[in-house]
């Protein structure tokens, strides 16, 4: 007990004072910098900047990395010199201002950007708002590039994100609540909403579990992901991650909530269904039988990508019969000279498979091309000719990798891939019989899966036939007359017979 | 945050037809012609209406207590300690049941598919994936048996393929061994077609109760009916009546003779979709048995509940068992079936319609 006790004590994380703890100032200039230089440890990025105003000395304190130069020279310092007045509230034109007596919440304005301005002889202090707003440019996110339609993506900075979202719905009742998360990094994060619509106890759960997160840290998204999701276990992702503006608007306009974070140009949807992985922006871009077959395709490359591989293997090395004798021939003189089972082969294609993504992502454009000439040519011809890999296995394999990337979201498809070797294991094993069992628990798993009170598989489990009409296909807009119900939004029409017209036209 | 544990119609009228459509589905017509030769298909539209007549018993019994599972309910008809033991009756059915098909999905997958596979990890895949699915309570059966039900389809295009092979006049004169011999062969199809007494366990659960709910009902005894005529049906049209004395499992071979462009041997696929019938009747009397288990032991949650009935389940499937000891067992078991489909269900609404027992309305 004690030795656990002991261990807990040396195990807690390191803090850095926060305005929990308040210390009041001390009406000498000198004091206050002597005690933020000793909470800052001294740094030497801390810069203070004296001035003297109404012939009193002032001193500013910023941290110089956070600060916009530009901001701190127009709003703070040209006013305060030129009009030479200690009225601070009227003379400066920051953004942001605030008059305090407690140092710590100093430090903590010092960390988030804020210019102190300190006055001799006086207590309190001023904080000023001088944070500097530079990010990269925005352009198109490249792992979910469309043909037609925006291409504006998320950027680094959540205010310049939430901008976008602001300027794509015009609405009052779009509503933003920041958190801070993390007692060393201590991250902004932030939910969007639209509060008419969104099911009000949706609301209560994201911010509850939100708050309940206890961490050092938050670095990506991903951690929050992991935090507040509710089957960790599972190998489906049940928070749709994307960087573009137009995704995630349409779905904050469904009655989900958005989740962005300071520093990570992606963010979060939730609750969402396993077919809001299979759909893209551009769906609604094209027509609408375009739309639909595309959505069908992906569907379809749902399926490839999970079971061909281990429809292949079952075949061949339990029931070539079923095949008819003139395909047989072919497939079976392809194996003829190799020396592996069938799942061998598999497993090697795919590690290689999987060896060369991984390989040609972290290289430079130009080098990963190399890559996929001496990955996709050069193995591919030698392996067979070498009699390591049989022809067909290689096609197999192929397709699988090519329908896994054909889905538009990049966790959906390492996901499926990976739930493809389980399954490979079992119809090596047991043929259709382990095939059949091994899609029987992922349907299982999918069926009893829900995020935030949402049935993951909806709607085909449960079956919602009125919803179909957007997800697996995609009708057009005038007859998606109602919201999908899986999230219970506060009202459900969503289009009010707009092509009325046509009633009123005379021939 | 969790999504209501109720189901709806729809999903009542698949647990219905999915528990009901199983493992019995492979050798009924041969059982049928055994007993009164090419009328057998006759024999199962009189089952259908012998059924329906036993699921208004159910319904009207269930209706009388819409919040209750039996186990709950049968206390305040006869008391605490007969209930106990009917409980203990009906949990010790279930279970045998699933032994039952565990077995004869053994024998059947070893006959046809895995010839040398032992037996334990056949009836080990069967029974994780089913406890599996009964972990997941109501809701996720419902929503699991409503998708997998598409899965019907092939299996009646499949054989409706054969009818092009198929002779009428195998099956003429209707009716020649007289009104007697189907009547009496109606036994051999209620037995596979038993598994509509799982409303009386599942109905506290139904959204619409009432009217809809009886309509769900009905429904899945029809379609389950006509699925079961059509298919005994076929087989009667496409063998032989001297064929089908020797065939033990018609439709599997009738199958076999059939191919596509590029499936030569459909069984296999048939086989295939049959797995999933047997897993969705055993995972419905595991849960049943759980139930039962978790309702007598005073536990909170059903997972303990249906392990214990899952494992207990495999530990009596695992006894060497031929096919002539299934065949006798299932009989047993068929005997017995009728006092839980229908002899206690109906000394229960006597009970209560005689004392006026019913659960009171808030």
């Amino acid at each position: 007990m004690r030795r656990g006790k002991r261990k807990s004590i040396r195990n807690e994380p390191y803090q850095i004072p926060t305005a929990t703890e308040s210390y009041e100032a001390f009406p000498s200039l000198e004091k206050n910098k002597e005690y933020i230089l000793s909470q800052f440890h001294n740094t030497e990025d801390i810069k203070f900047r004296k001035l003297t105003i109404e012939n009193i000395t002032c001193k500013l304190a910023y941290l110089d990395p956070l600060v916009d130069e530009d901001k701190l020279q127009k709003t703070i310092m040209k006013p305060l010199m030129e009009k030479n007045t200690l009225n601070i509230e009227d003379t400066v034109t920051s953004k942001e201002y605030r008059s305090s007596v407690d140092l710590n919440e100093a430090v903590t304005g010092l960390t988030k950007g804020f210019v102190v301005l300190f006055i001799e002889g006086h207590q309190h202090f001023y904080l000023l708002e001088a944070f500097s707003a530079n990010s990269r440019a925005v352009s198109e996110p490249i792992n979910e590039q469309v043909v037609r339609g925006s291409h504006e993506g998320f950027v680094e900075n959540i205010m310049q994100n939430l901008q976008m979202l602001r300027r794509r719905i015009e609405n009052p009742n779009l509503v933003i609540r920041f958190f801070k998360v993390g007692k060393t990094t201590d991250t902004k994060l932030a939910i969007i909403y639209l509060q008419h619509l969104v099911n009000p106890e949706l609301i209560d759960e994201v911010e509850k579990r939100i708050t309940s997160i206890k961490t050092d840290s938050i670095q990506t998204p991903g951690y929050v992901e992991e935090f507040i999701e509710d089957s960790p276990f599972s190998p489906f992702p049940q928070m749709l991650s994307t960087e573009r503006p137009d995704r995630l608007t349409a779905h904050i306009i469904e009655g989900r909530i958005g989740l962005l974070m300071e520093g990570s140009p992606s963010t979060l949807v939730m609750p969402v269904t396993f077919f809001a992985f299979y759909q893209s922006p551009e769906d609604y871009n094209s027509r609408w039988y375009i739309g639909s077959i595309l959505r069908l395709i992906r569907v379809a490359s749902f399926i490839f990508a999970l079971g061909l591989p281990s429809l292949y293997i079952a075949t061949v090395s339990f029931h070539s019969e079923v095949l008819p004798a003139e395909l047989i021939l072919n497939i079976k003189s392809s194996l003829e000279n190799v020396p592996f089972p069938p799942l061998l082969e598999a497993l090697i294609m795919q590690i290689i498979l999987e060896l060369l993504r991984e390989a040609a992502i972290r290289l430079p454009g130009p080098i990963a091309q190399t890559i996929g000439i001496v990955g996709g040519l050069v193995i591919g011809t030698a392996i067979v000719e070498a009699n390591l890999v049989s022809n067909m296995m290689i096609i197999v394999v192929a397709l699988t990798a090519i329908s896994s990337f054909a889905v538009p979201s990049y966790e959906m498809s390492m996901s499926i891939r990976l739930l493809g070797f389980p399954l490979m294991l079992l119809s090596a094993s047991f043929g259709f019989i382990g095939l059949v069992f091994g899609l029987s628990i992922i349907l299982i798993h999918l069926c009893s899966l829900e995020t935030f009170g949402t049935p993951y598989f909806s709607p085909l489990a449960p079956l919602r036939l009125n919803e179909l009409k957007d997800s697996i296909v995609r009708l057009p807009r005038w007859l998606l007359g109602d919201r999908p119900t899986d999230v219970h939004p506060q009202f459900n029409k969503q289009e009010w017979r707009s092509r009325r017209w046509k009633k009123n036209e005379n021939d | 945050m969790k999504t209501t544990s109720t189901i709806n119609n729809a999903q009542l009228f698949f647990i219905i037809f999915q528990t009901q459509v199983g493992v019995g589905v492979l050798s009924l017509p041969s059982s049928l012609y055994a007993e009164t030769g090419t009328d057998g298909w006759i024999t199962l539209l009189i089952t259908g209406g012998a059924i329906q007549f036993i699921i208004f018993i159910l319904y009207f019994l269930c209706a009388r207590f819409p919040t209750l599972t039996l186990y709950e309910f049968a206390p305040k008809i006869i008391g605490k300690y007969a209930a106990g033991s009917i409980s203990v009756l009906y949990v010790a059915f279930a279970i045998a049941t699933s032994v039952i098909v565990l077995e004869l999905f053994e024998t059947t997958i070893k006959t046809w598919i895995l010839f040398r596979t032992p037996m334990l990890v056949i009836l080990l895949l069967l029974t994780v994936s089913g406890t599996y699915l009964a972990v997941g309570k109501i809701k996720v059966m419902g929503r699991f048996y409503q998708f997998v039900s598409i899965l019907i389809l092939p299996l009646i295009v499949m054989s409706a393929y054969t009818l092009k092979d198929a002779d009428i006049r195998y099956i003429l004169p209707v009716g020649q061994n007289g009104f007697a011999s189907i009547l009496k062969a109606t036994q051999n199809g209620i037995v596979s077609m038993l598994g509509f007494e799982i409303v009386l366990f599942i109905y506290p659960y139904v959204q619409n109760k009432g009217k809809a709910a009886l309509k769900s009902l009905t429904l899945a005894n029809i379609a389950v009916t006509t699925l079961y005529t059509f298919l005994t049906f076929t087989t009667f049209v496409f063998f032989s009546p001297n064929q089908l004395e020797v065939i033990p499992e018609p439709l599997v071979y009738m199958l076999k003779g059939i191919s596509f462009v590029i499936v030569d041997r459909v069984d296999l696929i048939f086989l295939s979709i049959w797995i999933i019938s047997v897993m969705t009747s055993y995972v419905s009397y595991l849960y049943i048995a759980g139930r039962g288990i978790q309702r007598l032991t005073k536990r909170k949650k059903t997972t303990g509940s249906i392990l214990i009935a899952s494992f207990i389940a495999l530990f009596f499937s695992m006894f060497s068992h031929d096919r002539y000891t299934v065949e006798m067992l299932s009989g047993y078991h068929a005997k017995a079936s009728y006092f839980f489909a229908l002899g206690f269900p109906l000394m229960l609404l006597l009970i209560s319609l005689l004392f006026k027992k019913k659960e009171e309305s808030q």
